[in-house]
């Protein structure tokens, strides 16, 4: 593990806060007008072609923000929620156990992981840990608390936080997150979704 | 450093200047103190034992479920509960795969395309219910809070949304016993004032001993059992008779005759299978009595059928054997042959005559026997009320009527629960309407679309089978003070059901709920579906509600037992994602319609009264167990017979309860479910048998059954020291107020008043009973009969290992291949979600049971693709299993089996283009003439291949 | 009043509500002793009543739900087939689990089935300890497949090598490759370790019934010693014409029918993949 590797995690961080917060809850009019400042130049990878096509979106719809709110908002519902099957669920446990229970073992690890960094999900016991948006918030946090451990030196701690977070990026995200992705892009043609995905898709792939 | 690291640098440092992003903050973890961290890690990994209750079928077996880290993660069958005695069905066992289905419905979501075509967007809870709120308070200035409709698919937990609908000011609101089996509970309702008669096999039964001790009682007195159309074994909801069966059979010797055209799984146990014709069930049993009245003979043991002594504990026996007796005289038209008799029966069933007087004889002369009809039939056939009457009077007047090993009414001898917290009290408020052109002021409750309404104003059981016509024309209300009013229906609160796909056609639901006014507004305002898996129905509704599944809230269950017992539904885990239990939802949207201005709704009868789910729990046990002290051995013999008990049963045994001589009541200490938690989460008070009888003299106690006159009734409309009495006189006075109005639905049979006795007439769609149906034997020459399939009902064909069971015929591993994501080990990289191909043939899906040789005569067989078309033009496909276990001339399907067209179904869905659709078959006009309840199980059909 | 059946049920469940009370470490398995003194190990058996079945398939369900067996394996599984031709059709029951044979052959002093037989991987040198419900203990040899001194036939897949050796061995399918468990040894053959019915030691060694039992709607499975000849299931097989499967084997099965449909048995309908 060389120390490189850490910090571009750690410079990764707001990657992770934008992605969490896409994947939490839907989006509102402040984030699209924000996003509409992102612009790519030239498409080499799915992160390029991920932002190039988000940055498109909110500003193909920049004149009717409102209405593309709630388009998103029901095409987050439809990909993530349901009332039909939805086609992207957004749990770990889903792809990671053979019944595709939305409760598993696979629950259970990750939420022993945010124990070790001293976090619980907030409504315990009601919403699986594993889901993509707190997973996601977790990588957030840790790679926020090395941050800050850097500035304090504590070194014993930053190993193991480090640890913890290399743990928990190769055991959950890139096992599991890819295949996620890849349903979004099979399953919408929103452009917006499918930007957000290429871009978690690269994110949480193994290097 | 790779493309992506650079990448990952350039795109954070964009986004690190995002202002909606850095005050976003921690949205869904949160830090934890050192000791709150500490006491997580402790608890984790170690099982803790809940006692609950299930609701995976009607059943509710008593459950202990092991919960560990949050997470149920075993279950198994309570020990102390008699109910189930510690076994759990392979549905119980499955239920994790429901309550952790990734289908779930997880957040309220508001409706965005057009009804039906599933298009939603999720809402917190309070946009949800102020949209609901706002929708039912204008709904209710317009038209009136009685527009409004609460269907609860579900028995169990409905409580909180009666109480709501009744404080609102609706007395419309249903359960699922409305929509179950109606006309099989007729019988029993008329003559003891109960439900449902069961056979005595729950055990342990906690007896009495003559030393005075209580003792555990194993082991079956039952010598013969006769299950018509009912099949316990597989249509489960009385669930000690899976184990009572075959265990009185091995250790009892007891005979068990099956009588189905098919050969269910509870059939393939007896010792006698009968297989008649389909809808004769009631002709069947009128040859039994007649058979019985017309060879008994006191003086030969060999024919002393009847026990005499009965008579005097009934009332109007000569008047009911009077009028049974006068159809001896009539020819029916179909036949020609005299009504009853064995000819006739012959005739009618087409089982042999040797074979229908054996059954009589048997019926007559074993004791202690019991005669049960079921669900599938009477209760489904139009005509099925005369044959749960008969039924009833053949287990009474035979002596079998709450004798050990004989014929219990379970619902007269549950326990009793609910008390002041159903909200009844809210239905005698005064209100009033305009009517022709007059102010009328009355209570609520005289609104009730079928209790006062033109069709079924008997329909004590709601007539849910009518909501979509209600939708459409409005309730006219012909009896009662608002005699002349009408109103429209504007607002359908649907509480886990399925309503469109099960309670009749789904066309005939889906016209009525989409359709609109001149100005293109839906007629039906508001529809709200609550659930805890998305359903056909919810694919309809304006606003979805997530409601908690069964292990995640709290109430109570005391299902059919032989004696009192009730046990406590405890919330093992807390409520996944926004779900809420039905308590919450009850106090937040009454505390949204008490905000919106609603001035009905008031906090001391909601929020500020019920803090907790235990609250309201301890107010519905305040009534329990709620029975009379009466019957052998005498339960209590401390206290005075005949006075009702009230208490937890150690109370109630120290001796120490209070007699309350002025209202002949023993006050114990409450039973609470804290008291529940402390014991096995179970509470059982003892058995007694013969309840209709003083304990020391042969003589009535007029304290059981339920009638009118406190003693079993072969009459329901006479006069008794200047009273009128009988189930049916207030619905007769009813009739005669306004002038001898006759409802609509006795006008279709010709009657002008309910019956005051014995009753006859026949079932529709039936060309062998029925001359006006004669006509389309020819073209339509298959029966149609339908069957509960406990493994795939309407909410749970979703769950994976269920698919992977038989069961009968119409539950078979026939699948096309279809493929579904189904994680595997991959090597060297663990688990993937991979997609699965389900090879054909390995997947059960609904499929129609048909005879092998009828099977072979169309050219078909097992596995083929055919189409189901009945004489209304309707039509549905499926492919077919040929077996000899089934009566030629009849197929059977499975309810809810087939044609699932919500995707959250998931294999079911898969299959809907070869699975069938019963109900698609079903005369939506067909509502029974007495209750309105659909006849399900009268139809033909002809076959034809694809 | 009590039949033998409840009584022999309720006793075996007191042993069980010793532990049971309140929370229970889910690592706390060891053997409780037990008040009955036994001399040796007792023979765990199991008698499958046919007469009570009512083909439910909660034993099937119950053992997915209890051992997570994964989609394509089954510890206990129900067969069934419609007989005959109408008005004297039939539908018999056929339960089916892991026979936890008691074996004929020889392995060393040991008398084996064939599937332990068959395990290139048994014995190991390593021996554990069994302690019977008197205290008293028993040495055994353990192995990728290996028999336990009280019969249950039992697997280890730290030590297996996914040969398969096994599953082919089995006259009855009880054995199938679970796709959720990776084999460990570096020197393995096949990627995915073993699954099969495991009498449910885990809970027999907490005083329990194995889950099929416990969950069994007809009470057509009844469990007990079978060294005991007081138990139910001893008395059973004394008063009542018992078969096993396959007799021709000589596998010397531990599970025992009465009422056996012998079109059904001879139909061998194996629910787990053959391999
Ligand atoms: S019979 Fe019904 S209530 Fe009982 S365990 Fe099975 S599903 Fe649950
Ligand atoms: S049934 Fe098969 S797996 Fe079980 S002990 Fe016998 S041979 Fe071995
Ligand atoms: S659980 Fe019992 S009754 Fe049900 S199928 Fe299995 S052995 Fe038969």
């Amino acid at each position: 593990m060389e120390m490189a590797d850490t910090n571009s995690m750690v410079d990764a961080k707001p990657l992770f806060s934008f992605l969490k917060r896409i994947f939490i809850e839907e989006v509102d009019k402040d984030l699209l007008l924000e996003l509409q400042q992102i612009t790519v130049s030239a498409e080499d990878n799915d992160l390029d072609r991920g932002f190039s096509l988000v940055g498109q979106a909110a500003r193909a719809n920049g004149d009717r923000l409102d209405d593309y709110v709630e388009e998103l908002a029901v095409e987050f519902s439809r990909l993530f929620i349901g009332p039909k099957r939805a086609p992207a669920i957004p749990f770990a446990s889903f792809y990671l156990t053979e019944n595709r229970s939305v409760m598993s073992d696979v629950t259970v690890t990750v939420r022993k992981q945010y124990l070790e960094a001293g976090l619980a999900v907030q409504n315990l016991f009601q919403i699986p840990e594993d889901h993509i948006g707190f997973e996601l918030e977790f990588m957030e946090y840790l790679l926020l608390r090395l941050q800050e451990l850097e500035v304090a030196g504590d070194q014993e701690e930053i190993y193991r936080i480090d640890k913890l977070k290399e743990t928990f990026f190769d055991e959950q995200l890139t096992t599991w997150v890819p295949d996620f992705a890849d349903l979004i892009l099979e399953h919408t043609n929103e452009d917006f979704y499918r930007g957000a995905a290429y871009i978690l898709k690269e994110t949480c792939q193994k290097h | 450093m790779n493309t992506t690291r650079r990448g990952f640098i350039k795109y954070s440092s964009i986004l690190a200047g995002s202002v909606a992003l850095s005050q976003s903050g921690m949205l869904s973890l949160k830090k934890l103190s050192p000791d709150e961290a500490k006491a997580a890690t402790l608890a984790m990994d170690k099982y803790k034992i809940h006692y609950s209750a299930c609701t995976m079928c009607p059943a509710e077996c008593g459950m202990e479920m092991w919960v560990r880290n949050g997470q149920l993660e075993k279950i198994y069958g309570n020990s102390e509960v008699p109910m189930n005695d510690g076994t759990c069905c392979a549905k119980g066992s499955a239920s994790q795969q429901l309550i952790y289905s990734p289908y779930r419905i997880k957040y309220p979501m508001k409706r965005v395309g057009e009804r039906g075509e599933g298009k939603f967007k999720r809402v917190s809870w309070d946009e949800a219910l102020d949209y609901i709120g706002k929708k039912l308070i204008s709904i209710k200035k317009r038209h009136g809070a009685e527009s409004m409709i609460m269907d609860c698919g579900d028995v169990t937990d409905r409580n909180p949304y009666y109480r709501l609908t009744f404080a609102f000011g609706s007395p419309n609101a249903s359960e699922h016993g409305s929509i179950c089996d109606v006309p099989r509970r007729h019988g029993p309702k008329l003559i003891l004032g109960g439900k449902r008669i069961e056979p005595d096999l729950m055990t342990p039964k906690l007896v009495r001993q003559s030393d005075n001790s209580l003792k555990k009682e194993y082991g079956y007195k039952n010598k013969l059992i006769i299950y018509n159309g009912w099949n316990p074994f597989v249509a489960t909801r009385i669930y000690y008779e899976n184990r009572g069966t075959v265990g009185a059979q091995v250790e009892n010797d007891c005979k068990v005759v099956v009588i189905d055209p098919a050969l269910s799984n509870t059939a393939s146990k007896a010792d006698v299978w009968l297989s008649p014709r389909a809808g004769t069930d009631g002709d069947l049993f009128g040859a039994m009595l007649r058979y019985i009245l017309d060879n008994d003979d006191p003086k030969d043991k060999n024919r002393s059928y009847i026990d005499w002594d009965m008579k005097k504990y009934v009332k109007g026996w000569d008047e009911f054997m009077d009028e049974f007796k006068s159809w001896y005289g009539k020819k029916d038209p179909i036949n020609g042959l005299s009504y009853f008799s064995i000819d006739w029966a012959a005739e009618r069933t087409g089982l042999e005559k040797k074979q229908i007087e054996d059954l009589s004889h048997q019926f007559g002369i074993i004791k202690p026997a019991t005669l049960v009809w079921g669900m599938q039939s009477p209760g489904h056939h139009y005509n099925g009320y005369c044959c749960s009457v008969i039924g009833t009077v053949l287990n009474v007047i035979t002596g079998n009527f709450d004798v050990p090993g004989g014929a219990i009414d379970c619902e007269l001898v549950k326990c009793n629960k609910g008390g002041s917290f159903t909200g009844k009290q809210f239905k005698k408020k005064k209100i009033t309407r305009e009517v022709n052109g007059k102010e009328v002021e009355a209570e609520v409750e005289h609104l009730h679309m079928d209790l006062f309404g033109h069709k079924h104003p008997c329909a004590w059981d709601e007539s849910v089978g009518n909501y979509p016509n209600a939708f459409m024309d409005g309730v006219d209300i012909s009896y009662g003070p608002f005699r002349g009013y009408h109103y429209s229906i504007k607002a359908f609160f649907l509480r886990t059901g399925n309503a469109v796909y099960t309670a009749g056609p789904s066309y005939r639901w889906e016209d009525a709920i989409k359709a609109k006014d001149a100005n293109g507004d839906y007629k039906l305002e508001l529809m709200v579906v609550t659930d805890t898996l998305a359903l056909e129905s919810s694919l309809y509704a304006d606003i979805i509600l997530p409601e908690a599944s069964f292990v995640e809230r709290q109430s109570l269950s005391d299902i059919y037992p032989s004696h009192q017992v009730v046990y406590n539904r405890d919330a093992v885990i807390k409520p996944m994602y926004e779900s809420k239990p039905p308590f919450e939802i009850m106090n937040l949207l009454a505390k949204k319609l008490h905000d919106l201005g609603d001035p009905d709704i008031k906090g001391e009868d909601f929020w500020e009264k019920y803090d907790k789910e235990e609250d309201f729990v301890d107010e519905m046990l305040a009534v329990s167990p709620g029975r009379v002290n009466v019957g052998r051995p005498l339960p209590y013999p401390q206290y005075p017979e005949g006075y009702k008990l009230y208490g937890t049963p150690d109370s109630l045994e120290s001796g120490k309860a209070k007699v309350d001589d002025k209202n002949k009541k023993v006050n114990g200490t409450p039973l609470t479910v804290k008291w529940l938690r402390e014991h096995n989460g179970v509470a059982i008070w003892p058995m007694s048998w013969y309840r209709y009888r003083k304990h020391d003299a042969d003589e009535p106690n007029y304290a059981f059954p339920k009638t009118s006159s406190k003693m079993i009734e072969f009459v329901w409309d006479y006069e008794e020291d200047g009273k009128r009495k009988g189930r049916y006189a207030k619905h007769n006075k009813k009739i005669e107020e306004s002038g001898g109005d006759v409802p609509l639905g006795l006008r279709e049979i010709g009657f002008k008043k309910f019956p005051k006795t014995f009753f006859w007439f026949e079932t529709k769609w039936n060309p062998h009973t029925n001359p006006d149906y004669k006509k389309y034997a020819k073209d339509y020459p298959f029966q149609v009969i339908g069957g509960k399939i406990h493994h795939s009902m309407s909410g749970t064909q979703m769950i994976p290992w269920l698919g992977q069971v038989k069961a009968e015929g119409t539950w078979q591993p026939l699948n096309e291949p279809f493929e579904a994501e189904v994680p595997e080990a991959v090597p060297g990289e663990g688990m993937k979600n991979m997609t699965m191909k389900f090879p054909a043939n390995s997947f059960s899906v609904g499929t129609i049971m048909i005879n092998d040789v009828d099977a072979k005569d169309l050219g078909i067989s097992t596995g083929d693709l055919v189409e189901l078309t009945n004489p209304l033009g309707k039509s549905t496909k499926g492919k077919i299993f040929a077996t000899g276990g089934i009566r030629p001339g009849v197929i059977k399907l499975g309810f809810g089996a087939g044609g699932r067209w919500a995707p959250g179904m998931g294999p079911a869905y898969k299959s809907r283009k070869y699975t069938p659709y019963h109900n698609m078959l079903i005369d939506p006009d067909a509502l029974s003439p007495i209750m309105g309840f659909p006849a399900f199980a009268d139809m033909i059909v002809n076959i034809k291949k694809v | 009043m009590e039949d033998n059946h409840t009584q022999e049920r309720r006793k075996f469940l007191q042993t069980a509500g010793a532990v049971l009370a309140g929370t229970v470490a889910a690592a706390g398995l060891a053997a409780e002793p037990a008040e009955a003194a036994q001399k040796k190990a007792p023979r765990w058996g199991m008698v499958i009543d046919l007469r009570r079945c009512v083909g439910c398939y909660s034993c099937q369900i119950t053992c997915k739900m209890e051992n997570s067996i994964p989609m394509v394996g089954f510890g206990a599984w129900v067969s069934t087939m419609e007989k005959g031709s109408y008005p004297k059709a039939e539908r018999p029951f056929l339960p089916l689990l892991c026979n936890h044979c008691e074996g004929t052959e020889m392995v060393g002093r040991m008398q084996v089935p064939p599937c332990v037989k068959a395990c290139p991987e048994y014995p190991k040198a390593e021996r554990k300890v069994y302690l019977t419900p008197e205290g008293k203990k028993i040495r055994y040899s353990i192995g990728a497949t290996y028999k336990r001194p009280d019969g249950a036939i039992l697997i280890d897949n730290d030590l297996c090598i996914g040969c398969g050796k096994c599953i082919k061995a089995c006259p009855y399918g009880a054995r199938y490759f679970d796709p959720n468990v990776l084999l460990t040894r570096k020197d393995k053959e096949g990627k995915y370790g073993i699954g099969k019915c495991s009498l449910c030691v885990h809970r027999l060694d907490q005083g329990l019934e194995p889950a099929c039992v416990k969950s069994c709607v007809g009470r057509s499975r009844i469990f007990g010693d079978l060294n005991d000849p007081g138990s139910e299931v001893s008395k059973l097989i004394k008063n009542n014409p018992v078969k096993v499967m396959k007799p021709d084997k000589k596998t010397s099965p531990n599970v025992y029918y009465i009422d056996l449909d012998d079109d059904l048995a001879a139909l061998d309908e194996q629910a787990n993949p053959k391999i």
